[in-house]
């Protein structure tokens, strides 16, 4: 049925009209296009993201097709338009050459008005672009406009390997449609690569999934969620919310377009800590169970007050890290030379892009003009100061993941694992996520993020975000930053929730359980064996 | 000679039209695939027709 007439329905392109339909009635010489589609986005397992599909164009030339009243009504009930309307635009475009009945119908709505066989009718083939996943990935599998050049996200990012060109051949053909001979080929048809991205679209479903529960809940803003395979860099999950359904696009403004994860940079908070106690351990001062007084709980640096919620007195630096103690913090970074932490922040991956290739990616902003003043460097060594996105915190926490290596982050699916830069000592950073292990027990920031079955190791955070009047009490940003399981990684995974409303807003208890349940489940599809104690 | 160019002609064009036909079903075909087994679609036919639920212990079940 539909297959059958493809062949009947003739492809022009509006230019050449004239001088076709200017030729004489027993044969006639066409230009016809070749057609060729832009290629298919999938995920890393071959689940379809971007596919486009034929859709015909229905049009006809007013100037030279006159249709009585029965070709309307026809017309009209094939294509399913109100017939008074359709007779009206036909009398409103009575001057013209060109004018669209009906734009990308369905080859089933296509199939139906050939049927009627109604002469000067044509059709122009077109393709719609699905995407199947709807707003689960629309970030990240990006859009394409009408013309089918891609807007955002991947689509964009990729635009030279998906595009396709139709090809066109100048044709003779007999009154009946026969091909009488191929007078010349103009340009071959241009199919469009096909690309695999790094996603897992099961992963991401979960991801996207308990983002929006958790933003539902708290009554956030926005958020993301990252998720990198910790062994090769590759992004497995990248959510964010607001989101939008790519299927229909007019409904969605740039704000819920925008994918966060890599155009917005926040502060990042407590989560920079491991590195600050990093920068401690690899300067040779400090060592895992050095002790550090925070009595009385609270200390000054310059005209800041540093405190803590309550006095926690001598503190290992392990327990600095698990406490997440802002005076400890503080006389780590104060015994430091002035550079350290801030270079291990850069080695780590702030301030540069991650070489993801998604479109707007921002680099964040580390300063360094001011590192001379203690107040600068302790807010720096607690997360305030600097801006870093959610992919730049992955990065940082794969790079503490794969012992101290820093790998390029991609979002196509790799064939080898990319070869890495070693930034951290692995003894030192081995220290690291030891320490950072305890997060989830009953004492830790956020026993919340436990996974059952798995040890895991992470880090919390809750930023202030800044207000017309400096730091605001009631915004904040709740981050998890975090790996699993915590010997040998295989994910790592970054929550940040923005503006919780209410009295929760602490990153342990906000963003915390999205971790818990996104690791959850992405270990169990991943078949990593759980550990013997659980 | 002319008649086995056109012959090849018509052969040409066949295949085009059929590699266009086999494409769009191609298409079809992945479109409806993503919309059964997307994992919305999976999780809520386990959980609610199914009476499947996630597990709260993980365990090994396979050597």
């Amino acid at each position: 049925m539909a297959l059958g007439l493809a062949g009947r329905m003739t492809y022009l392109n509006v230019t050449e009209r004239t001088f076709l339909q200017e030729q004489g009635d027993a044969r006639s010489l066409r230009f016809e296009m070749l057609p060729a589609n832009r290629g298919i986005i999938f995920d890393r397992n071959g689940e379809p993201l971007a596919v486009s599909t034929p859709v015909e164009s229905v049009w006809l030339d007013p100037t030279r097709t006159k249709l009585n009243s029965t070709d309307i009504a026809s017309l009209a009930r094939a294509i399913g338009l109100n017939e008074r309307e359709l007779a009206g635009k036909i009398g409103r475009y009575s001057g013209h050459e060109f004018m669209f009945v009906k734009r990308r119908v369905s080859p089933e709505i296509a199939a139906r008005v050939a049927a009627l066989h109604i002469e000067g009718v044509h059709f122009q083939r077109e393709y719609r672009r699905y995407y199947p996943a709807g707003e689960t990935a629309a970030h990240v599998v990006g859009i394409t406009n009408v013309d089918d050049q891609g807007q955002e996200g991947a689509e964009l990012a990729y635009d030279g390997e998906l595009k396709s060109v139709q090809g066109r051949k100048l044709v003779l053909r007999d009154r009946r449609g026969q091909a009488v001979k191929d007078v010349e080929y103009v340009a071959a048809p241009h199919f469009g690569r096909d690309l695999a991205l790094s996603l897992d679209l099961r992963l991401q479903f979960f991801a996207y999934r308990e983002l929006r529960t958790a933003i539902e809940e708290h009554h956030a803003k926005a958020g993301s969620v990252v998720m990198l395979d910790a062994h090769t860099g590759e992004i497995l999950a990248l959510a964010n919310e607001p989101s939008f359904n790519p299927n229909e696009l007019t409904r969605a403004g740039a704000d819920v377009r925008r994918n966060r994860a890599v155009t917005d940079a926040y502060e990042p908070g407590s989560t920079v800590k491991p590195l600050t106690v990093l920068a401690a351990l690899q300067s040779g001062r400090f060592a895992e169970d050095s002790v550090i007084d925070t009595t009385p709980g609270y200390m000054r640096v310059g005209r800041m007050l540093v405190k803590d919620p309550i006095n926690r007195g001598p503190l290992s630096l392990g327990e600095v890290l698990a406490r997440s103690s802002q005076v400890g913090i503080a006389k780590v970074a104060l015994a430091l030379d002035e550079r350290m932490v801030f270079d291990t922040f850069l080695r780590a991956g702030f301030a540069s892009p991650t070489s993801s290739g998604l479109p707007g990616e921002v680099d964040g902003r580390v300063p360094d003009s001011q590192l001379k003043n203690p107040v600068v460097r302790t807010t720096l060594a607690y997360g305030y100061g600097l801006t870093v996105t959610p992919l730049q915190l992955a990065q940082a926490y794969l790079t503490l993941a794969t012992g101290g290596i820093r790998l390029p982050i991609s979002i196509l699916r790799l064939d080898a694992p990319p070869v890495g830069e070693r930034a951290f000592e692995t003894g030192i950073v081995a220290a690291i996520v030891r320490m950072m292990t305890g997060v989830d027990s009953l004492h830790g920031t956020a026993p919340k993020a436990r996974v059952a079955g798995y040890t895991i190791a992470g880090k919390t955070g809750t930023s202030r975000k800044v207000g017309p009047g400096g730091y605001d009490e009631d915004r904040h940003v709740a981050f998890f930053a975090g790996m699993a399981p915590a010997v040998d990684p295989r994910v790592v995974v970054i929550v940040v929730i923005d503006e919780p409303q209410g009295d929760i807003f602490g990153g342990g208890e906000v963003a915390g359980p999205v971790f818990s349940r996104v690791v959850a489940r992405a270990l169990r599809i991943l078949n990593v064996e759980p550990e013997a104690a659980s | 000679m002319a008649h086995d160019v056109r012959g090849l002609f018509i052969a040409l064009e066949a295949n085009q039209q059929a590699q266009d036909r086999a494409l769009a079903q191609y298409s079809r075909f992945l479109i409806e695939r993503g919309t059964l087994s997307s994992y919305q679609n999976v999780d809520q036919i386990a959980e609610r027709q199914l009476a499947m639920r996630f597990p709260d212990l993980v365990e090994r079940v396979a050597p």
